[in-house]
C-alpha cells in the first residue's frame, strides 16, 4: 500500500463525506447504516473490523448492484481491495437497501395495505365471532337435547 | 512515477471508471488527491484561507468522479484536465471569498507585444518563488487570481486556447470568439507587465 500523508487522508475523508450524499456510492452505505443502527465512526470500524484508512477507502468505492449478477463479484473486489470480510460487507448492504426500500414504499400504498389488513382481521374476526356464536348455540342446543 | 507511467495509469483507471469498476474512484482520489494539491501548493503560495487547495481539489475530484464522461481523452491527459479544473476551482473560491467577481474584459486593441520579448528565465524564477519584490511588484499589478494564473500558463509555455479559455470560463463560446478573448488577455496582461518593470530591474533583482 503507497504511503499517504495527513493531508491527502484528510482529504480523502472529506471526499468520503461529501459523496456521503450519493446513493451510488458506499458511503451513502456506511452513513444510512449507521443511521440505522446508531453507530459511531468508531463502532462501525469495529464492527466490520477495520481500520479508520480502510473505512475511508471503503466509503470512495462505488455501491455495488445488488440486482446485478456481478454483486458478487463486485463484493469480493471490494472485500479484497479494502481487506473485510466479504460476508459482513454484503450483508451491510442488503441491510440498508432494504430498510431504504421499506422506507421509500409510498404512505398511501402503506395505508391500503394496513387498511386492507384490519378489513382482514375484522372480518376474520367475525367469522370467529359467529363460528364461536355457532359453536356456543350448538353446544347449547346439544346440551338442551341431552338434558330434555 | 513518470510521466508515461502517470498517463497509462489514468486512461485505464478512467476506462474502469467509465465501465462502472467498484473501486477505480478510490483508486483515482488517492492517485489524484496528492498531485492536485502539490501542484496547487505549488501554484498558489501564501493563500490566506489554507484550507481553500483542499476544497478546491476535493471539489474537483467529485465533479470528475460524479460526471467522468465530461473529460474527453482526445483534448488532454487526465492530469492536465483536472489541474485545469481545479485551478479554476480554486480561483473562483478566491474570488468569492475576497476579491470581486471578475468579468471578461476586452482590451482596448493597443499595439502587441511579443512574447519572446517577456518571456525571460529571471522573471519567472522571481514570480514563481512568490517572495521576492519581483511578485510584490506582480500581485500588485495582477491583483486578480485569474489574472495572475494566464500569467503563470504564458510562463509555463502554455500554447493551447482551450486552457486559457477554461480558466476564464468562455470554453462555452466559438473557438475563434475564444481565441479572440484570449489574446486580448494575453496582451493586456504582457503590456502590464512590460510597462511597469524594465528588463534591467529584473537584472539587478537576480
Amino acid at each position: 500500500m503507497n504511503e499517504i500523508s495527513g493531508q491527502t487522508l484528510d482529504q480523502l475523508s472529506m471526499l468520503a463525506h461529501r459523496l456521503s450524499n450519493d446513493p451510488s456510492y458506499i458511503a451513502w452505505v456506511l452513513r444510512s447504516f449507521q443511521n440505522q443502527e446508531r453507530m459511531s465512526d468508531q463502532q462501525l470500524e469495529e464492527r466490520l473490523r477495520i481500520s479508520p484508512r480502510m473505512l475511508t477507502r471503503l466509503a470512495l468505492c462505488k455501491r455495488p448492484d445488488s440486482n446485478s449478477p456481478d454483486f458478487g463479484q463486485q463484493i469480493t473486489k471490494i472485500s479484497r481491495y479494502v481487506a473485510i470480510d466479504p460476508t459482513d460487507l454484503a450483508k451491510m448492504i442488503r441491510q440498508v437497501e432494504s430498510l431504504e426500500a421499506l422506507r421509500n414504499i409510498p404512505d398511501k400504498t402503506v395505508k391500503e395495505n394496513l387498511t386492507s389488513f384490519k378489513s382482514g382481521l375484522l372480518a376474520a374476526a367475525r367469522d370467529r365471532e359467529n363460528n364461536d356464536e355457532e359453536i356456543t348455540k350448538n353446544h347449547n342446543t346439544e346440551g338442551d337435547d341431552a338434558t330434555g | 512515477m513518470d510521466t508515461e507511467d502517470l498517463t497509462q495509469q489514468s486512461i485505464s483507471l478512467h476506462n474502469r471508471l467509465l465501465d462502472g469498476d467498484v473501486t477505480a474512484p478510490a483508486e483515482l482520489a488517492e492517485l489524484f488527491l496528492p498531485l492536485l494539491t502539490g501542484y496547487l501548493s505549488n501554484r498558489f503560495r501564501n493563500l490566506s484561507n489554507p484550507h481553500a487547495i483542499d476544497t478546491a481539489v476535493i471539489d474537483c475530484v467529485m465533479n470528475y468522479l460524479q460526471r467522468p464522461e465530461q473529460y474527453d481523452s482526445q483534448k488532454a491527459t487526465l492530469f492536465n484536465y483536472l489541474k485545469l479544473a481545479s485551478r479554476r476551482d480554486l480561483i473562483n473560491l478566491l474570488n468569492q471569498e475576497k476579491l470581486p467577481a471578475y468579468s471578461v474584459e476586452l482590451d482596448d486593441g493597443e499595439r502587441e507585444y511579443s512574447i519572446e520579448k517577456y518571456h525571460e528565465r529571471p522573471l519567472e524564477d522571481n514570480i514563481l518563488q512568490k517572495h521576492s519584490p519581483t511578485w510584490d511588484l506582480i500581485s500588485k499589478l495582477l491583483p486578480k487570481a485569474v489574472d495572475q494564473e494566464i500569467l503563470f500558463m504564458m510562463m509555463d509555455g502554455v500554447r493551447e486556447t482551450a486552457e486559457y479559455a477554461f480558466i476564464l470560463n468562455i470554453n462555452n463560446l466559438s473557438r475563434f470568439d475564444q481565441e479572440v478573448i484570449v489574446k486580448r488577455h494575453k496582451d493586456r496582461i504582457k503590456k502590464i507587465i512590460l510597462r511597469h518593470i524594465q528588463p534591467d530591474d529584473l537584472k539587478r533583482e537576480q
